[in-house]
Formats: structure tokens, C-alpha cells, sequence
């Protein structure tokens, strides 16, 4: 992966991770708000629902780049060398495709609902097909890069038959010494 | 023709490799273009709107809350619990693996967190005491499936959003089928390790229990907190998934101390991307299936299996045997976003009870989790006990043949699930 | 391939009783040249979802309140106004009139989508859990749900209740559990979502009316022959006939049902109205000003006119 593009997902990470932060601030403060006061902030389900959204697709994209997101490499695993990677061309093309498709798509949203404002916090409703946009930029971008990789000899995980170096998407805690009991 | 269409493509992309949440989209273009009528503007409304939930918004606190358990160390209490009441019998840490893996259960959402943390918690003790590793590895994924059956569960947020089932109700009506998991676990690992030759833990002091218990006793009171507050309708299922992030934000920073800055922004990172992964598969399956319902496919459907609409028993053991096969292949929240959809009109039809019909599909789901070829928590496991697939499979057998007939027992006796569920809710 | 309806309540509701009605007069009119399927419970997606893709053509027809319009055509906040129509007769003069044509010739212009008839849904009730409600002085303090949308906040604001926006999934947990004490909806949707489990007294406020809109994409309206296209608009003017008759023949027999699953009903006094309208009359003022004073004086004029009949 290039440089520029690790800084980009890393942006993203802590993007994501703020993003979460906020939600869950909102959401909690509004609960409190509501059983302890009997008030509430109006604007908070609109806003960490769109937190919400942006949260999904900027971690799809590093997803996508990391290699996460669940696949089945039962068949192709199976293939020989040459049908793994047509294979991969007609896959890592069909995902350009729909990449294409939903940059479109998301783009013209975003300009229609942009001057839609969101009934209680005012912020414009195409905010939340930008996320869309982004994502369907960056993955269509991975995707290239990976072709580009591709040709000069190195597969992605699923069609190299090598198994995925990534570690399960969980933090793992420390292990328990014998002593602590 | 459409329906042709709708499988073909979705199994030849999976088939050839695309990640399944991209299958999906491109199965509803296939059926879009078959219609005449490719609107990406359309497909990226359905996908974003599809994401754009609040009762979806559950997933992320339960994973958050999930997260920060394991990094703030409740975990580690919880084993030293399990450890002190039955560490000493024989075959006992097998016993301390499903009562840990029950307790964690009702505190996370997701099976490969529950079933990582159950691995690199007990899989050092289990080799230093000398077990199977392979027996030990294969009760490991049996137990770490129950997650998605005791609430919290992803798996009935998914399930309930999609089939607009209550989401309260698959969670109460959830709790005694996984508890019965774990029964059927007790019976099958007592049967298999009745000539385990480990090493038998010497009985722990009896003043050291009261300890353990009182400090992991904060983590026990978490189910309790998300229980009451949805049975008593304090809270929604959003609310009771930030309530639970908040609690064990608050147990982790301040009782325990454990929960560095760091730690915290790991475990943020860890949820937010379990939650991109698993949210754009379920947007993505908001454009499927719409798309299917536009080419009429579950109306055909209906019609196909109209002959076994009339015996509920018989149409819910074809269910079973059909997710059963499609789980071998598929991961958990797919076999959840793809099927559901197309079963719960032939649900209504055969008037099955829904929630009913959520558990033992969850339950199913759950085990298709630790079968091969594609079984993403016994290969969790595998990675951190450093066995091989292969052999693990030798291990898991009893395990999952005790939960499978479990699940034909429940399938026989709906009563075993409706009973208690009437009685919780 | 048939035409698709999509609507989102249940099947029995009278929108799901109306939309087979229509179906089957323009198969009946169109000698069966066009075939209407209808999918009810929200099937096709949520309202703005169904919106969008009628919009996109590939939703044929669908029926949905007026206020997920507001967005795209704000005068459709005609229908949001608090205490602005005395009666059915009002109403129907309005969607019916200039008023009506006016707003479907403007969604037409900015979307595409086409108008074909105006349905009802009744006016909108107040129910809460806390204590029988007479005048506006009762309201004072209730915790009130409504829909995420300003005109409402500041109508109940004026109210001297507080407001609180809730999704509508949410709502039924919501009144269970008195997060918040009630909640204003029509007698249909108070009846179907079992209200009447977690609330206690209903006050016929009737404080606002919106309707419900029948519509077509243009995909589909625009590709009929100009005899269809006639045809359609006359099945769904019948459609209104039959809907509106069903749908408030319905909420009266409703009334008795809910009485009867436990509501203690109250209906203020002309003069307790009065005192809840001119406590809303500024928000009246600001909004018909954001609406267009025209248009607003345009209804107004076509109900002076039904009541001087
Ligand atoms: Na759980
Ligand atoms: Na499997």
C-alpha cells in the first residue's frame, strides 16, 4: 500500500474512532438527559445517526484495504494458479464497477440533498450519501492500486491461496498468570 | 428467470471471491439490469438508508461495551470465578471454559470476540494441565457460539431489524435456549473428558472465593442492568447497548483501573471496524432485498414451498437443514441478512411464531460458525491454540452433534422455547 | 410486468383497503390493459425510501403522509398547520380545491412525481398516560412525543408541553416505559400500534390534519396512453371517494374500540379550543409566512367559502 494511502486510512482510523466517541456521548448524555431531567437534546438521534453512517463507511474502506471484510476463498483456493487470477480480474473488476455505480449515485444524492436540511440539527441530508462517496472513492482507489500490484505479481489473500495475515478484528486481552489468582 | 438471475450472481460473485457485502450489491444490479431499469442513484439510497438505523445503532454500543470488557479486564475476573468453583474437578478447566464462555455470553455480542478472549484466557492453562488441545480447541468455538444466542446479540439486532421482529422479545426468548447450550456442552464435554488424564487443579483456598466472586462481581451485575432494564421496559435495546458501553467504560476506568488511553482507543477501533464490516453487509442486503421484492421473487417462493406451509414442524426442519448447509459455507451475519429476507414470508405463511423462528434460526446460524470448510470461530481459535483446522475438526464433533440435537429437540418441541419466552417477557 | 404499489401500513388499514380498491377499478376500467400489484407494511421500503424510488421509476405508485414532502415542496406544511381546519368539510376543500392542484402541480415541477389523489388519515389526537386533558392549562408539563419536524416542537412548545422528537420505532418503548408521558397521532395509527396498552386518556384535540398522497412516478404515468392515463385519474378520483368514506367511517367505529380497550375520551369545549388556538397563533403566523402567505390565505378562502354554503 502506498504511502500516501496508509496516511489516508490512518486519518480514517482515527476518524472512526472519534466518530464512535461522539455517538455514543450523544446517545448516552440524551438517556441521562431523559430519565434524569425529563429533557433531552433534540438533535441527538440525527446527529449520531449520521456519525453512525460515516463510522460504517469509513471503516469499510479500510476494511476493504486491509482485506476484512468476509469472503469465501473455498473454491478458488482450489483453482490453479492461472484461474485463480482470472478469477481475481473478474472480481477485482466487478467491484470497480459497482465502486463506479455507487460514486454516481451517492455524488448526484449529495447534491440533491444537500440543500435538504435535517428537520432538528439543520445539517444538510446529503451529509450522509457523502459518506457513500468517499467510500466508494477510496475503495475504487484500494482497488486500482491492487490491480496495479496484481499485475506485478502479488495477489490479495483470497486468490493467492496463502492464508490472511490479519489478526482477528477484536482486542485481544492479556492472558491470565498463574500468580494473579 | 429473475430468480436465476438473483442466485446466479450472487454465488458466482461469492464464488469467485468478492467480498460478500459487494456480492450482494451486485446481485441487485444483476436483477436491477434484468428489469430494465440500472439506477445507481438508487442503489446507493437503498445502501445508505439501509445503514441509516437507529435500532441498528445497538450493534456498535454492544460491541463497544464487549470491547472495553476485555480490555478493562473483566474477562480475566470472570475465568479466576469459574477457576475457584469447579477449576478443581476433573476435566474441571473444560467446565470453567463453558461457565466463562456463558457469563461472557450475556456480556458481549459477538462470538469471535467471546471466543478470542475465552482462547487466550484458558488455551495456556488447558496445554500447561495437559488436555486435548484438539478437544479443547473444538469446545472453545462450541462454547464461544452461544454468544449470539444469550443477549446482547448482533445476531437478534440484525435478525429483528430485518424481519421486524421485537428485538426485546428475540433477546428474552433467547436466554434459556443458550443456557440449554451450554447444558447440552456440560453433558458432551463430561462424556469426552470422563478419561481426560490432565492434570486435576489443586482445590483452591475457600476464603479466596468470596474475592473473586465480589471483583468480578461488577461484570455479573452488567447482564443483570441490561436484563431488567429491557424486560421492565426502562430502556430501548439502543439505549440498553449504550448504557452497557458506558458501564463497562466506567468498571474499567474507575474499579478495575485497567483501561489505559490507549486500551481505550483500541477497543473503539476494534468495534468500529467490526461495525463497518458488519453494517455494510447489512445495508447491502437493504438493496437486495428490495430488489427481490421488486422482481417478485419471495411471492415465488411462497408459492414453491406452498405444499409444507400447512405442517410448521416439517417447514422448520427444512429451514434448519437449509441454514445448516448454507452456514457450512457462509459467515454468520450473511447467512442472517441473505436468508432471512427470503424465509420470513414463508414464516408468516405457515404462521410460525417469529420469535421463535429468530432463535432456533440464530441458534442454527451460530453452529454453521464451527463447521467446515468455513467455520470463522473454530478458525479463531485454531489461530490461537496454534491447531490446525483439520484437527480441530476431530475435536469439535461432539460438540456440535450435542448442539445440533439440541436444536432438532427444540425444532420438535417449539414449547421448550415459546414457554420460557412467554414466561420472561 | 405489473405496475407496484407500495404503501406502509398494514393491510387492513383503510390505505390498504383503498389501494386494492384502485388496483382493481383500473383493471376494471382499463379493461385489464394495466395491472396493479400492492405491497403493504412497508415492504418497499420506508416512506422517503418509497419516495425515492418512485422519483427513480422503479416504484409505480404509493401512498404517503404529507409531510415527507415538506422537504421538497415546503407549502406542503399547509397540512402541519395546528387548529387550521375546523372539520372534514374544511379539509376536503382545501385538497380538493385550488389549494390541492396547486401542491401537486409544484411536486410535478421540482420532482417529476405525480399527484393522483388525496387521501385521508384523519385528524391527529393527543394521548397521554398522566391525567384526563380539557383545556391547555392540563397539557401544561407533559412530556409529549412528536415527529421529528420544527413546526410540531413549536406547536407544542406554545402548548406549554415539552416536546420530545423520537423516531417512531421507538415511540411503543417509549410510552411503556414513560420516557415520555404521551404522544398525537391519528385514531388509526393510536389503534393499530396498541396504544391503548401504555396510555390512558385521549383528548380530541384534532389539532392538525395531514393527509395521505396518492402518487405515481412518472416512468410509469408518463408511458400510458392518454386514454389510461384519463382512465387512472379517474379511478383514483373514486379512490378518494371510497378511501376517505372507509377511513373516517372507521375512526368512528375506532373510537368505540378504544373506549372499549380501556381510553377514558375527553372533548374540550369549543371554548378550551379557542384557548389552545390562540396559544398557537404565533407559530401560525411564522409558518404561514415560511409557507407562503398566499397560499395559506388561498385555503382559507376556500373553507369561508364550503362554510358560507
Ligand atoms: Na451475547
Ligand atoms: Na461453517
Amino acid at each position: 500500500m502506498p504511502v500516501p494511502l496508509q496516511w489516508l486510512f490512518k486519518a480514517f482510523d482515527v476518524l472512526v474512532v472519534i466518530f464512535m466517541a461522539l455517538m455514543s456521548l450523544l446517545v448516552f448524555a440524551n438517556v441521562v438527559l431523559r430519565y434524569g431531567f425529563s429533557s433531552g437534546i433534540a438533535f441527538s438521534v440525527e446527529v449520531s445517526r449520521l456519525f453512525f453512517i460515516w463510522v460504517i463507511f469509513l471503516g469499510s474502506a479500510v476494511a476493504l484495504a486491509k482485506g476484512v471484510h468476509l469472503s469465501v476463498d473455498t473454491l478458488v483456493s482450489r483453482l490453479p494458479r492461472k484461474a485463480r487470477f482470472a478469477c481475481f480480474l473478474v472480481a477485482y473488476g466487478l467491484m470497480l464497477w459497482c465502486c463506479w455505480l455507487l460514486a454516481v449515485g451517492s455524488w448526484s444524492l449529495t447534491l440533491i440533498e444537500w440543500g435538504n436540511r435535517a428537520a432538528l440539527s439543520g445539517l444538510p441530508v446529503g451529509l450522509n450519501y457523502a459518506a457513500a462517496l468517499v467510500a466508494a472513492i477510496t475503495m475504487a482507489v484500494c482497488l486500482l492500486v491492487g490491480l496495479w500490484q496484481a499485475l506485478r505479481g502479488s495477489l490479495p489473500a483470497t486468490w493467492s491461496s496463502t492464508e490472511a495475515a490479519e489478526p482477528p478484528l477484536t482486542v485481544i486481552p492479556v492472558a491470565p498468570s498463574e500468580k494473579m489468582q | 428467470m429473475s430468480g436465476v438471475v438473483f442466485l446466479g450472481s450472487l454465488l458466482g460473485a461469492i464464488g469467485i471471491g468478492i467480498p460478500i457485502s459487494f456480492a450482494l450489491m451486485l446481485s441487485a444490479v444483476a436483477l436491477m439490469i434484468l428489469l430494465g431499469n440500472l439506477d445507481a442513484q438508487i442503489l446507493a439510497q437503498r445502501l445508505v438508508n439501509g445503514a441509516d438505523s437507529y435500532p441498528l445503532m445497538a450493534i456498535p454500543f454492544f460491541l463497544i461495551a464487549g470491547e472495553l470488557m476485555n480490555a478493562g479486564g473483566l474477562s480475566r475476573r470472570i475465568v479466576n470465578v469459574a477457576l475457584a468453583l469447579v477449576g478443581h474437578l476433573r476435566g474441571g478447566l473444560g467446565y470453567v471454559v463453558i461457565g466463562t464462555g456463558l457469563l461472557m455470553a450475556s456480556l458481549s455480542g459477538s462470538a469471535i470476540a467471546d471466543t478470542a478472549t475465552l482462547a487466550v484466557m484458558l488455551v495456556p492453562l488447558m496445554r500447561d494441565a495437559g488436555y486435548n488441545m484438539d478437544r479443547a480447541t473444538g469446545l472453545m468455538a462450541s462454547t464461544g457460539i452461544i454468544a449470539p444466542v444469550i443477549p446482547p446479540s448482533v445476531g437478534f439486532i440484525i435478525l429483528g431489524v430485518t424481519a421486524n421482529i421485537s428485538i426485546i422479545g428475540l433477546f428474552l426468548a433467547g436466554i434459556v435456549p443458550g443456557l440449554l447450550m451450554g447444558v447440552s456442552l456440560i453433558f458432551a464435554w463430561w462424556f469426552v473428558s470422563r478419561k481426560e488424564t490432565a492434570a486435576v487443579r489443586p482445590k483452591l483456598p475457600r476464603r479466596d472465593l468470596p474475592k473473586a466472586i465480589l471483583t468480578a462481581g461488577w461484570a455479573l451485575l452488567l447482564p443483570v442492568i441490561i436484563l431488567v432494564g429491557l424486560r421492565f421496559g426502562v430502556v430501548t435495546p439502543t439505549e440498553a447497548g449504550v448504557v452497557a458501553a458506558a458501564y463497562a467504560l466506567f468498571v474499567g476506568l474507575v474499579v478495575y483501573r485497567e483501561l489505559t488511553p490507549k486500551l481505550l482507543y483500541e477497543a473503539l477501533l476494534a468495534a468500529g471496524r467490526m461495525t463497518a464490516v458488519i453494517m455494510l453487509l447489512v445495508a447491502a442486503s437493504m438493496v437486495t432485498g428490495f430488489m427481490m421484492t421488486i422482481a417478485s421473487l419471495p411471492a415465488q417462493l411462497v408459492a414453491l414451498l406452498s405444499p409444507f406451509i400447512d405442517t410448521p414442524t416439517l417447514l422448520m426442519a427444512m429451514i434448519v437443514l437449509a441454514i445448516f448447509i448454507i452456514g457450512m459455507v457462509l459467515d454468520f451475519a450473511p447467512s442472517i441478512t441473505i436468508l432471512v429476507p427470503i424465509l420470513i414470508p414463508l414464516v408468516n405463511a405457515a404462521g410460525i411464531d417469529p420469535v421463535y423462528f429468530g432463535v432456533i434460526f440464530i441458534m442454527t446460524a451460530a453452529v454453521g460458525m464451527i463447521t467446515p470448510p468455513v467455520g470463522t470461530v473454530l478458525n479463531t481459535v485454531c489461530g490461537i491454540s496454534g491447531t490446525t483446522m483439520d484437527s480441530a475438526l476431530k475435536g469439535v464433533w461432539p460438540f456440535l452433534l450435542a448442539e445440533m440435537i439440541l436444536i432438532v429437540l427444540l425444532v420438535i418441541f417449539p414449547q421448550l422455547v415459546t414457554v420460557p419466552a412467554a414466561w420472561l417477557h | 410486468q405489473n405496475a407496484r404499489l407500495g404503501y406502509v401500513p398494514t393491510e387492513d388499514h383503510p390505505v390498504g383497503q383503498a389501494s386494492r380498491h384502485f388496483a382493481k377499478l383500473v383493471e376494471e376500467k382499463t379493461g385489464g390493459r394495466i395491472k396493479i400489484e400492492t405491497f403493504g407494511n412497508g415492504v418497499l421500503g420506508s416512506e422517503p425510501d418509497m419516495q425515492a424510488s418512485v422519483q427513480a421509476g422503479f416504484i409505480d405508485i404509493m401512498v404517503g403522509p404529507t409531510p415527507n414532502l415538506v422537504g421538497v415542496v415546503p407549502e406542503f406544511m399547509i397540512y402541519d398547520l395546528p387548529f387550521f381546519y375546523k372539520d372534514f368539510a374544511a379539509v376536503d376543500a382545501v385538497m380538493d380545491g385550488e389549494v390541492g392542484e396547486r401542491l401537486f402541480s409544484l411536486l410535478k415541477e421540482k420532482t417529476g412525481i405525480v399527484g393522483l389523489a388525496w387521501w385521508d388519515n384523519g385528524f391527529r389526537h393527543m394521548t397521554n398516560a398522566v391525567r384526563p386533558v380539557k383545556t391547555v392549562e392540563d397539557m401544561a408539563g407533559l412530556n409529549i412525543r412528536v415527529i421529528p419536524n420544527p413546526l410540531f416542537i413549536a406547536t407544542w412548545t406554545a402548548l406549554g408541553t415539552n416536546p420530545t422528537p423520537l423516531p417512531w420505532p421507538e415511540l411503543y418503548a417509549a410510552l411503556e416505559n414513560r420516557a415520555v408521558d404521551g404522544q398525537e397521532t391519528p385514531y388509526a395509527l393510536i389503534y393499530t400500534a396498541r396504544f391503548y396498552e401504555v396510555q390512558k386518556h385521549l383528548v380530541k384535540t384534532g389539532h392538525v390534519y395531514t393527509p395521505f398522497v396518492l402518487l405515481a412516478s412518472q416512468k410509469w404515468f408518463g408511458s400510458l396512453s392518454e386514454e389510461d392515463k384519463e382512465l387512472v385519474l379517474e379511478a383514483a378520483n373514486e379512490s378518494a371517494a371510497f378511501q376517505r368514506e372507509i377511513s373516517r367511517k372507521s375512526a368512528e367505529d375506532l373510537e368505540q374500540e378504544l373506549i372499549a380497550k380501556g381510553f377514558e375520551i375527553t372533548e374540550p369545549t369549543p371554548e378550551a379550543l379557542a384557548a389552545m388556538r390562540e396559544r398557537v397563533a404565533p407559530v401560525v403566523k411564522e409558518y404561514s409566512e415560511k409557507i407562503g402567505v398566499d397560499v395559506v390565505e388561498q385555503a382559507e378562502a376556500a373553507m369561508a367559502a364550503i362554510a358560507a354554503q
